[in-house]
Formats: C-alpha cells, sequence, structure tokens
C-alpha cells in the first residue's frame, strides 16, 4: 500500500506543476500582473526550488505528520480533511447501498428470467445509470423533486447528528446520483455471475432434490455469484469516491472531491496531496475489505 | 451436438456454422440488436454528417437565439442561435473521435505495458503493478481533469487524458490473460523452435488477449463519451466552436428550463449511444467468452 | 420579442437615471474653509466627498426610541441565510481577492446612495474628516470596541493603514497608490487619526469606505495575540455580526454582537437578525433553486436568462443593482503582433463587433450594449466620449488599410467563463466577416492568468470587470502604463497625466472632464474593446424587510435588515 500512495501523491504532485500557472499566479489573481510582487511570492512558498525539492520536503513533513496548510486559504490541511472525509463517506455509503440494492434486485430479477422482457426492461434501466453523466442526472433530479414537486431540498449538506431527517432528505437526491451509476455496473457483474451459477450442475441438483426456487437461489446460487460481484464492489467504491466531485459541485455538499477539484483550479498543493491521499487511501482500503470478503465468501462453505 | 468431422463435406461447412453461432451468440438478446442499430445510425451520422446536416453547425443566427423547434430547425436553436440537429449530427463525429482515440490510447499503452509486464515478470513486473495500481487507485476524474487542464485547450488533450486513465484496466487484463497463456503448450512449442520474444507476444500472445480487450474497449468507449461530459462541465475539455454532445449537454444543462430543447437532444444521444456500446459490448462478450461458446453447443 | 421590449425598457432606465446622476454631479461640492498649511505652498481647496462631511450632531446614533418608531413594525430575531457563488478566500480583508467577513468588520467610512440615488461616503468608525493639502483627518467614534474587548481607536487604525499599504501581499495598496507608503498614518490623539498623501487624490476617500472590501479595520489586539496568521482564518472587527465559524468552499456563520455602536429605530442596537449564515453555491442553477424553494434569503446576480422566472417567485423581490454589475470588455496585447503597432487592425476589429447582439445574446434581458469603459450613472460617462461602432463596411476598409495578410490568423485567449465563451464564439464568427480568423484558447482561471498576466503570452484577450467605485484609482491599475493589472501593456502618451490630475481635482465638473479627456485618448488607441454590460441584481426573500440598493455585494447592509415571517 505504501508504494502506491507514495507513486500517487509523486503523480499529483508532477501534475500541479505541469499545469500552466503556480500557487502564486492563483493567489494575486488582479495583482499578478506585477514581477516584483510575483517573484517576491513564489519565494516565499517555495516555488523558485526544484522540484524533486519541493516534492521531498512535502514528504518529509507529510512522514511526521504534518499535511501543511492550504495555500488559497491558510486553514491546516488536516482540518479540512477532517471536516470533509465523513461527509464524503457519509455520502459515498449511501450512494452504495442504493447501488446494491438496485443492482443486485434488478440483477436477480433479470437472471431468473433471462432473455424476458423483465430481462430487457430491467437491463436497459440498471444500465442508464452508467449513460447519464452525473450533473446532468443530478439538475435533473434536483428540477424534479426540489423545484416542481418541492419534495426535497435542492442542495446543502447537513449532519445527521444535527437534524436527522433533513439530512436524510438532503441525502436522497445525490445518493440517488451516485448509486445508479455503480447500480449499473454491480447489475451487469451480478446478472451474469448469478446466470453462470444457475447453469451449474449443484443448482440443477437442488432443482431436483425438490428445495424451493427461493431457497436455491438464496442459499446456492447468490453466495457464488456474490463472489465477482464483491470484486466489482470495491472497484466501484473507487469510483464512488472519485467521481463525487460533480455531484458534490450540484448540489453544493462540502466533500473531499470538490476539495480537490477546487484545489487543482487554485494550484493548491497542500490540500490536493492531501485530498488525493484520502480519496487513494480509501481505494485501497475498500479493495483490502473486497479481498477479505472474497476469502469470506469463497467456497469453502459451498460444494467445492 | 454435431462436431466437425473429417468428412470433407461437412469439414467445409464448420467454419461457416461457427461463424453463424458467433453472430446468433452476439445477437442472442434484443438489446444487441438494437445496440447495433444505434451504432451504425451514429456511424452514419459522423460519417455522412455533411450530406445529412441542414445548416452548417457553427453558424451562428442572431436573429433566431434559443428558439424552440420549428419547421426551420427541427430541434430548435441554442443560445447562439445554432441548428441544434446540425450540432448533433456533427457531434457525433466528435464523440466517436473522443472514443476512438481514448481507447486506442488505453489500448496502446495498456497492452504494451501489460504484455511486458506479463511476459517478462520479475522486477519489471513489480514495477509495472506499482505503477498500474497507482494509476488505477488515483482518484479517475481528479487524474483527468488535472492532465487535460496541464495539457492544455483542445479535444485531443481530453481525449489524451481519457485514455491514460482508462490504461490500468487494460494493463491489468492484458496481464492477466499473458501469465495465463503463457504457459500453454502451444506457445512453449513456438518458443521451443526458436521464435523471439516479441515475435511471441505479436503473433501467438495478442490473438489470445484480444477477445477480453476487445469487449473492454467497447465498454471504455462508452465511458470515455460520459466523461468528456463531465469534463466540459468541469470547464476543460473540447474547445469552442466544436460541436461535442458533452459541450452541448454542458450549456443545455445551464438552460435547463429556459430552453431545454438545448440539452435533451445531447443528453438523449449520449443516452442511447452509450448503452448501444455496453450492448454491444456485452454481446460480444458473450460471444467471445470460450465458456458459454462450449456451452452453447460446440 | 419579449428581450427587445425588456431591452429598451432597461436601456432607458440605464439613461434616465444616468441622466439625472449626471446632472447630480455637475452640482459643485459645497467649499469649506482649509486650514492653512504653515510655511508650506499654497494648498489646494479641501476635498470634499460628494456628499458634504456632516455635522458632529448627525453623526451621533439614531435619536431615542419612541414607540411610534417600535411600533414601525421592526422585529427582532431570526437567522439570515444569504448565498454567494465565490468562495471566501481569506478572513483578513487584506488579503481577500474576493469576499470576506465583510458583516463582521467596520470600515472607517461608508459608501451609500443619498436620497436622489447618488453614492457618496459617510461616516461609520469616522464620524467627521477634513482634508488640507496632503493630509485627511479622521475624527473617529469614541466608544467603539472591537469583538475582543480592544478599543477601536487611532493606533489601531493607523495599524490598519500601515498595513493596507506596506504588506506586499496586500490587495488594498491598489487603491490606496496615493497614500505615503513610508508613513501612511499618523496618531494625532487616541481618537484622531491623520492619514498622509503623497498627493492630494478624491479616490482615497472612496477608497476608504465599505465599497471596498480590501479597507476593513481588523483588531490590532488580534494580530498581536495571536499572529497576523491567525487572521486569515478568525476575522475580528467591530462590526454588527461576530465571527462564529468559517468553512472553506461551504460557509461562514456569524452571530450577532450585542454591543454594536449603531441603533436601530426602536434604540436598542443593531444588528435586528440573531446571526447570518453565507453559503457558497458555486453552481448557478442551484442557488436560483434554493431562492425558489424558499430556502435562501439573498441571492445576487441571478443570470439573465432566469430574469422571468425570477419575477414569478411569489415569496421573493427582484431588485436590479446596477453597481453590482460587470462590464465585458476584449483587449490586445500591445506588445506582440498583429496588434501590436497596427492600429488600423485594432480599430478594424471594433467596428466589426455587434455589440447589440452580444449583449442580447449572452446578457438575455439584463445585457446592455456598451462602447464606453464607464456605465451609465458612474463617474465619468460621458455620451460625448467618442466610441467604435458596429460598421461592417469601415471594419473592412480599415483591415485592407491595416495592410495584413488575409485570411489573418488570430488567438484569442478566453476565460472559461460561460458568459466569456459565448461572446467569444459571436465574435469569432463576426471578425469572420472581415477575414480574420480567431481561434479561441479557452482555459481556466489560472490558466489564464499564467499566459497573459505573467507570461504576456497572448494577441487577443477577454475580460470582466466590475463597477468600480472611483474611476481614477481603476484607471490607474487596470488601463494605464505600470498598472499591475493593465495587461495590454501599452503607453498611451497624456493618459498617467491626465488620470493624475483627474485624482488630484475636487471639483466635480472638473474631474468630469479630465475623465473625457482621459476616455478620447482612450478611445484614439484602440487598445480596448468595449462590448457590454450585464446588469447587476438582487433576488431577496420577502420576509426580509428594509433591504436597500447597496454597492454590489460587498456593501450589503444586512445588520439593518428585520426578519417578518407574516
Amino acid at each position: 500500500m505504501i508504494p502506491v500512495l507514495l507513486i500517487v501523491s509523486a503523480i499529483a504532485f508532477g501534475l500541479l506543476y505541469v499545469l500552466p500557472g503556480d500557487p502564486a499566479v492563483a493567489i494575486l489573481g488582479e495583482n499578478a500582473g506585477n514581477q516584483q510582487t510575483y517573484q517576491a511570492l513564489r519565494r516565499d512558498l517555495g516555488l523558485d526550488q526544484p522540484l524533486y525539492l519541493q516534492y521531498l520536503s512535502w514528504l518529509g513533513r507529510v512522514v511526521q505528520g504534518d499535511l501543511g496548510k492550504s495555500i488559497r486559504t491558510n486553514e491546516a490541511v488536516a482540518d479540512i480533511l477532517m471536516r470533509r472525509v465523513p461527509v464524503s463517506l457519509y455520502l459515498g455509503v449511501a450512494g452504495l447501498i442504493v447501488g446494491v440494492v438496485l443492482g443486485l434486485s434488478v440483477a436477480i430479477a433479470s437472471a431468473l428470467r433471462p432473455g424476458s422482457r423483465l430481462d430487457s426492461f430491467g437491463t436497459l434501466l440498471a444500465m442508464s445509470g452508467i449513460a447519464i453523466p452525473a450533473f446532468w442526472q443530478a439538475l435533473l433530479f434536483m428540477y424534479l423533486f426540489a423545484v416542481l414537486l418541492r419534495w426535497l431540498p435542492p442542495s446543502g449538506f447537513t449532519s445527521p447528528f444535527q437534524d436527522p431527517l433533513l439530512s436524510a432528505k438532503m441525502l436522497i437526491m445525490p445518493a440517488l446520483v451516485l448509486g445508479t451509476h455503480s447500480a449499473a455496473v454491480i447489475m451487469r457483474q451480478g446478472r451474469s455471475a448469478l446466470l453462470e451459477v444457475l447453469e451449474q450442475d449443484y443448482i440443477t441438483t437442488a432443482r431436483s432434490k425438490g428445495v424451493r426456487e427461493q431457497e436455491v437461489v438464496r442459499r446456492h446460487a447468490l453466495k457464488n455469484a456474490m463472489i465477482p460481484v464483491a470484486t466489482i464492489l470495491g472497484l466501484q467504491i473507487g469510483n464512488l469516491v472519485s467521481g463525487a466531485a460533480i455531484t458534490e459541485t450540484v448540489f453544493a455538499i462540502p466533500g473531499v472531491g470538490r476539495a480537490a477539484v477546487d484545489a487543482i483550479f487554485f494550484r493548491d498543493y497542500p490540500v490536493l496531496q492531501g485530498a488525493v491521499l484520502m480519496l487513494t487511501a480509501a481505494v485501497l482500503i475498500a479493495n483490502l475489505l473486497t479481498d477479505v470478503a472474497y476469502a469470506y465468501l469463497d467456497p469453502r462453505i459451498h460444494y467445492r | 451436438m454435431a462436431t466437425a468431422i473429417s468428412v470433407g463435406r461437412i469439414e467445409s461447412y464448420a467454419p461457416l456454422r461457427r461463424r453463424r453461432r458467433f453472430l446468433r451468440a452476439v445477437l442472442e438478446t434484443r438489446l444487441v440488436g438494437t445496440g447495433l442499430t444505434i451504432t451504425f445510425v451514429v456511424l452514419v451520422c459522423a460519417i455522412l454528417a455533411p450530406l445529412l446536416s441542414p445548416y452548417d453547425p457553427n453558424v451562428q443566427d442572431y436573429l433566431a437565439l434559443a428558439e424552440p423547434p420549428s419547421l426551420a430547425h427541427p430541434l430548435g436553436t441554442d443560445d447562439l442561435g445554432r441548428d441544434v440537429l446540425t450540432r448533433i449530427i456533427f457531434g457525433a463525429r466528435v464523440s466517436l473521435q473522443v472514443g476512438v482515440i481514448a481507447v486506442g490510447i488505453a489500448l496502446t499503452l495498456g497492452v504494451t505495458l501489460g504484455l511486458l509486464a506479463g511476459y517478462t515478470g520479475g522486477l519489471l513486473d513489480d514495477v509495472a503493478m506499482r505503477f498500474i495500481d497507482a494509476v488505477q487507485a488515483f482518484p479517475a476524474l481528479i487524474l483527468a481533469l488535472a492532465i487535460t487542464a496541464a495539457l492544455g485547450p483542445g479535444i485531443g488533450n481530453a481525449m489524451m487524458a481519457i485514455g491514460f486513465v482508462a490504461m490500468p484496466g487494460i494493463a491489468r487484463l492484458t496481464r492477466g490473460q499473458t501469465l495465463a497463456t503463457r504457459e500453454r503448450d502451444f506457445l512453449l512449442s513456438a518458443r521451443a523452435l526458436g521464435a523471439s520474444a516479441p515475435r511471441l507476444m505479436a503473433v501467438h500472445l495478442l490473438p489470445n488477449i484480444a477477445a477480453p480487450v476487445i469487449v473492454q474497449a467497447s465498454l471504455l468507449m462508452a465511458n470515455a463519451i460520459v466523461t468528456e461530459a463531465s469534463l466540459s462541465f468541469l470547464g476543460v475539455g473540447v474547445q469552442p466552436p466544436t460541436a461535442s454532445w458533452g459541450a452541448m449537454l454542458r450549456t443545455g444543462s445551464q438552460y435547463l428550463e429556459v430552453a431545454p430543447w438545448i440539452g435533451l437532444p445531447s443528453g438523449a444521444a449520449i443516452f442511447l449511444t452509450v448503452l448501444a456500446f455496453n450492448f454491444v459490448g456485452d454481446g460480444l462478450r458473450r460471444a467471445l467468452d470460450p465458456r458459454l461458446a462450449r456451452r452453447r453447443g460446440a | 420579442m419579449n428581450v427587445v421590449s425588456r431591452r429598451a425598457f432597461l436601456v432607458g432606465l440605464a439613461g434616465a437615471t444616468g441622466f439625472s446622476l449626471l446632472v447630480a454631479c455637475q452640482q459643485p461640492a459645497p467649499r469649506e474653509a482649509a486650514p492653512a498649511a504653515a510655511g508650506g505652498p499654497p494648498t489646494p481647496a479641501p476635498i470634499q466627498p460628494a456628499i458634504a462631511a456632516p455635522t458632529v450632531a448627525a453623526a451621533q446614533p439614531a435619536a431615542a426610541p419612541t414607540p411610534a418608531a417600535v411600533a414601525a413594525g421592526v422585529k427582532r430575531g431570526g437567522q439570515l441565510r444569504i448565498l454567494q457563488t465565490n468562495d471566501f478566500v481569506s478572513m483578513d480583508p487584506i488579503h481577500a481577492s474576493g469576499p470576506t467577513a465583510f458583516s463582521v468588520y467596520d470600515w472607517l467610512l461608508s459608501w451609500r446612495p443619498d436620497a436622489q440615488g447618488q453614492f457618496g461616503v459617510t461616516p461609520r468608525l469616522a464620524t467627521s474628516w477634513e482634508t488640507s493639502g496632503n493630509t485627511i483627518t479622521f475624527k473617529l467614534r469614541d466608544g467603539v470596541k472591537f469583538h475582543d474587548g480592544s478599543d477601536v481607536n487611532a493606533d489601531a487604525v493607523a495599524w490598519n493603514l500601515k498595513r493596507m499599504v506596506q504588506n506586499p501581499k496586500s490587495f488594498a495598496k491598489n487603491y490606496l497608490a496615493a497614500v505615503d507608503a513610508n508613513e501612511p498614518a499618523t496618531v494625532i490623539n487616541p481618537l484622531t487619526v491623520q492619514v498622509n498623501l503623497t498627493r492630494p487624490s478624491a479616490a482615497v476617500l472612496s477608497s476608504l469606505s465599505d465599497a471596498n472590501g480590501n479597507t476593513a479595520i481588523v483588531s490590532k489586539k488580534a494580530a498581536d495575540d495571536h499572529g497576523e496568521e491567525w487572521l486569515k482564518t478568525t476575522a475580528v472587527g467591530s462590526g454588527p455580526y461576530k465571527f462564529v465559524s468559517w468553512a472553506s468552499g461551504d460557509k461562514l456563520v456569524v452571530e450577532r454582537n450585542e454591543r454594536y455602536w449603531d441603533t436601530g429605530t426602536d434604540g436598542k442596537p443593531l444588528p435586528y437578525t440573531d446571526g447570518a449564515t453565507y453559503r457558497v453555491i458555486i453552481e448557478a442553477s442551484t442557488q436560483f433553486n434554493e431562492m425558489r424553494a424558499g430556502t435562501a434569503d439573498l441571492v445576487v446576480n441571478v443570470r439573465g436568462r432566469d430574469v422571468p422566472s425570477a419575477k414569478q417567485i411569489t415569496h421573493a423581490r427582484y431588485i436590479e443593482s446596477p453597481s453590482g454589475g460587470n462590464k465585458r470588455q476584449y483587449f490586445f496585447n500591445a506588445l506582440r503582433p498583429p496588434f501590436q503597432d497596427n492600429l488600423k487592425l485594432r480599430q478594424a476589429i471594433h467596428h466589426a463587433v455587434d455589440r447589440d447582439a452580444i449583449a442580447k445574446a449572452v446578457g438575455g434581458g439584463l445585457g446592455m450594449p456598451l462602447p464606453y469603459e464607464f456605465v451609465p450613472g458612474a463617474i465619468g460617462y460621458d455620451q460625448s466620449v467618442p466610441f467604435y461602432a458596429f460598421d461592417l463596411d469601415r471594419a473592412k476598409r480599415l483591415v485592407q488599410e491595416s495592410s495584413v495578410p488575409l485570411p489573418l490568423e488570430v488567438r484569442m485567449t478566453v476565460h472559461s467563463r460561460e458568459q466569456d465563451v459565448q461572446q467569444a464564439q459571436m465574435i469569432q464568427q463576426m471578425v469572420d466577416q472581415i477575414g480574420v480568423k480567431l481561434s479561441l484558447d479557452v482555459v481556466e482561471r489560472v490558466a489564464w492568468g499564467e499566459k497573459v498576466r505573467i507570461q504576456n503570452d497572448f494577441q487577443m484577450a477577454s475580460r470582466q470587470s466590475g463597477v468600480a467605485v472611483d474611476p481614477t484609482d481603476d484607471l490607474l491599475v487596470t488601463w494605464a502604463e505600470g498598472g499591475n493589472s493593465a495587461y495590454h501593456r501599452a503607453k498611451v502618451p497624456g493618459l498617467l497625466d491626465t488620470l493624475h490630475k483627474a485624482d488630484a481635482e475636487y471639483d466635480a465638473a472638473k474631474r468630469q472632464e479630465l475623465f473625457v479627456q482621459a476616455q478620447k485618448l482612450m478611445y484614439e488607441s484602440a487598445w480596448f474593446g468595449y462590448i457590454w454590460f450585464e446588469l447587476g441584481n438582487y433576488l431577496v426573500h420577502k420576509r426580509i424587510q428594509n433591504f436597500a440598493q447597496a454597492w454590489g455585494s460587498n456593501a450589503l447592509r444586512e445588520w439593518e435588515w428585520w426578519i417578518n415571517e407574516g
């Protein structure tokens, strides 16, 4: 895990410096035309040092636990992340739940009647999630639920500890946007895995033994089909976490994704590095958990 | 089921039957059929755009700003008075370009890396895998955004970014297939006969890994089109006045209530095309998957 | 079509406002005998603000409460919910290149409209001021305290002025160019502070008013106790609200300052409301939807296309704000071909641009074509100033006379803002008709800054600018040679002189003449293309009472609003 994080942080650092302009241009704004001020600020921020030195000094501070300060606002990066990570987690988990529920239910329904109209319709519906760009889906939902129907607040985030009802209401649309995207992938994987499993001999045996269809599906088929699905889930968390930036923008949710995007546009490298590290760590941990789940689900428990 | 028996007459039918079985597998569901149709329509639009369009896609008509659909403009006009239908047709060109080039880059980088890593093994494999892991773990949209912004304005740069971000999946797949195929008999015998590594890779390995990679590529194409729209929303990517569906959707999303005809057609175009590519990809996967093929009756 | 009549109405309204403001501007400012400087050169007549300094009596807080005033319907309590598009960058005003915690601070002066709608400086922390030669002496209000308990006295104010002008990263110093950088302020006595200038300047007063977000007065004690860096994330001022918390990219929360010096019509200290939350929402559609859902009290600058819908909202009021708008322009690079040394080419492009069409297409109902630097109603606006009109034939002729090889390839560096991108595409089509092939480089903010501001690597670029409070400092910074934001880097002989003269001139009529002269020089040099003006506006929830026109979104007077849910 460490080497991957190192490479990721190096990529992020490199990218930020390949981007035209630098934090000094970003901060100075209208004043950037003054060469003296600009050069003085560059020196201040250590930007006149060679790139690898800057990276190493940042790295040196990080291993001592100092994530630095935002160049834009002077806030401690650790504070910013502590504020935003729980929000992104909350949103991500909600999205994942929506995705799993939607994706699996359609997968099961489709796999049990392959080739039928239900199957086609279900597949079409579930796949729509990846065929609609997130911002378009978000704005459409907002128009429908917040403006026309007035069922939900248009945007924002409230902590569930402060106001559970409002928090839940504010979560619905963004979770739907995120969830429908993963639902598509989960459904596709789940359906094909389930189809394959359902053709196995042991299923036919179970059926011929007189076990009820529901039992067959639940006890024998699903567990085995979950293995490839579990693999997918790990990847999905990655997508949820990194793809949330657009959802966070439209729904004005202060999450890590949006912080990363803002940091790119402002060349705020401490914040970008911090955010990218968090997001990457989340993905790596998710993968780890998936591997664990894989081992658990592995058919020691079943006929093989 | 009938297998190819070495009797002259029947043997000559075997390839035909295989091809027919293949086609039948691909067309197994009605969705794939629809998918193919849509893909065909998109291709036609892309190739024959100037012939099919009533107007020039970039000509602005200041007397017809954001007009609703009418006889003169079947899908209305956009915020600068350009015909929406024309821009949708030309947009097919741009979207396909984005898809093809992004996938091309992903394939080139990914297959090369995967082959090398899988075949060579050892330290090279380790380093390559770490690098692939890192690029895959890096938040995808953020990476695409940063690369596009770094390379500067232009659709080519957006495509390179999208391709690079998609590379790890292909690389992993290729490497996996390479590892699996590396020790197979036909390969060992080719090596024993003195075939060089590049020749082995190109002639023997590649065809075996082609199937899953092609499936993945079709899915990637679909993904590229959506990512282009997302990048447009974030403010980078295709340069105006190029008519890409993503840019049109971005503009349309800002005129959602006032002039929905600007966004809805491009949204629908993206929707249909992405679904089409996905269904075709699924169909291909079903057809090319050796296990399923076997079960179907070889 | 609706759009046409709306635009005509707007132009008419702006013209009427402009005309009346112009008339008001022409009246000579009242004069007062100046204290003679001992042994110095003859002092010019004292600078008078557009609104004369009030007498001491008027500077006192409003009179004691009467039952009638209370019965006037003032209600206390409630929380304000304000939305904004741009995130706060810093809680420290001198570092704020965007919004800051305005309502947590006080300024020396206020920028308020009078009964006729004309904006001018009025007392705030300073109850009166006197100008004489190269100094302005402010008398401070007695008994005002910062939120941390320390006094707002001459020491604190002098320290503030010092950092405004001497801190190398201060944004305030752009607009305090006439202040002596070595000795910006002198403490005369605890309630009197003298600002020292290097030359007489009429602009300094407006720069020290709350229309300029960077010149707020910060607690010196807070900087002494916690260091100046701390001020960037925590706001300690003497304003009507106290800082509670700030989460960047999310929101700023403030609560009432129980001991504010100004009182309401009910005799109790302002503000009427208990607190306010400023939420950052970048996406314009989301902001508008929040307003429609009734979950926000104020949104600034609704887009032109949303205005008809905005007017339909039953629980909100739509108010136009001429000072809150944005001027949209483009400019050429004087240091690179093809526009360097080619006046006729520049003029050709100006004549090829159809400003009406752009204003209509991009601004919707809020767009007004504007071929001048100044907007109607602002100081300096004058219809006698020459301008480039849309004239395609003339443009074609000029481009021939400019002897450039046609078709000419030009790159335009465009900011990725929606309006900039739209208008750039229109300009592209327009200049195509005279043989100029414009290709657009749409880049995001910092990339634009790098190319245009730092590298000077552009041929033609677009820009947006707010309505300046005082034209001299603005033009000195953004236009005349040596200005920090004069990216076109052109030397126009005589312009700098004229602007300095205008700054030193106190008579409003003479100033106007000088501005007209300056604009003529600018017009003749043809470096800037003035296209259109996007009117600003406010969308205010009907529960908010006593909302008054302010200067843009800086000088909102949230503490004078009260909430009436009924």
